[in-house]
């Protein structure tokens, strides 16, 4: 089962909606993005939307059907850092990662490969 | 004064030392996988409270106990066993035998390196459900959540190979929240790991 997070967040061309693995789709407004990634998350039948702020903050967290992550019982003294410091990783991951290759273009590399030997 | 017995709530008894930390983030990871709330004594820092008042409030509070023997072993440095992890698991057997009405339904899990090396030292918990990790972190989340699921009767839960996976992923990138909030990974305190866990777990799934 494939993730069920989007992330949504700045880029260089507007504002792009990311699901870890996937290639993502940019939008020229935070609100069109925010609007493909309810659409989509609706449409899968559960999900969570994450807004990330540039400071590292998220802007934006919405959770549809998804089971409950309990918060700790006591509250970390520097949990507002750890939650910026998380958010920070998960992001640059999302954002460094590529898209799979498809069935189709994993067996022409394997073409390709055998044809250099 | 009133005890509320919480329903997700797990504590843990087991060594902080750093030989045994994989296996016991492995656990608290689990079990805040599984939708439950990990808590152990390193949550409390109340100097005003003594150690054994902060254990018996929260084996008061929690339905669920895992309890880890794996360190009775004889101490290099001093020749002699630690006898916190049975005292703590039986603070945990007699609150459930003989606490309040509702805290009959305390369950426990026992966890040792091996199946039935407790027959050696402390046979009369035979009859208890005993499990052995053979210090592997990952067999350990795989024995939790079974039990887990079996104890607290919830069916939808993740299975073993999730969390494990999950696990490994999260094992790599908490290096990397520590290098961003500028702390040791080995000094990472419970409340601390704690808030880590369920952060990325809820932002990453």
């Amino acid at each position: 089962m494939g993730t069920k997070t989007f992330h949504v967040y700045q880029s260089d061309g507007g504002w792009t909606v990311k699901k870890t693995g996937k290639s993502g789709r940019t939008f020229s407004t935070q609100r069109e993005a925010v609007a493909a990634a309810r659409k989509s998350v609706k449409k899968a039948g559960s999900g969570q939307i994450l807004v990330h702020g540039r400071n590292g903050n998220l802007r934006l967290y919405e959770s549809y059907r998804m089971p409950p992550i309990q918060e700790p019982r006591k509250k970390s003294p520097i949990a507002a850092q750890i939650s910026r410091a998380v958010n920070k990783v998960i992001l640059e991951r999302v954002k460094s990662d590529s898209r799979p290759p498809s069935a189709q273009s994993a067996k022409n590399q394997g073409r390709l490969h055998q044809l250099s030997i | 004064m009133p005890n509320r017995l919480r329903t997700r709530d797990v504590f843990i008894n087991c060594p902080f030392d750093a030989d045994y930390r994989p296996i016991f983030e492995a656990i608290v990871f689990a079990v805040h996988h599984l939708g439950f709330f990990a808590r152990c004594s390193l949550e409390e820092d109340d100097a005003g409270e003594s150690r054994l008042s902060k254990i018996e409030r929260i084996i008061e509070e929690c339905q669920f106990g895992i309890n880890d023997l794996s360190a009775v072993a004889l101490d290099a440095a001093t020749g002699l066993p630690r006898f916190n992890m049975p005292l703590e698991l039986g603070l945990f057997l007699g609150c459930g035998r003989f606490g309040r009405p509702n805290h009959s339904k305390k369950r426990t899990l026992i966890l040792d390196m091996d199946q039935y090396r407790y027959r050696n030292f402390i046979s009369d918990i035979a009859g208890q459900d005993i499990r052995a990790h053979g210090a592997d972190s990952e067999r350990a989340i795989r024995e939790v959540r079974d039990w887990l699921r079996l104890a607290s009767k919830r069916s939808a839960l993740p299975g073993g190979t999730k969390i494990i996976r999950r696990y490994r992923m999260f094992q790599s990138e908490l290096p990397e929240v520590c290098a961003t909030l500028e702390l040791d990974l080995d000094r990472l305190t419970f409340l601390d790991l704690s808030k880590a866990i369920t952060d990325w777990l809820r932002k990453d799934r």
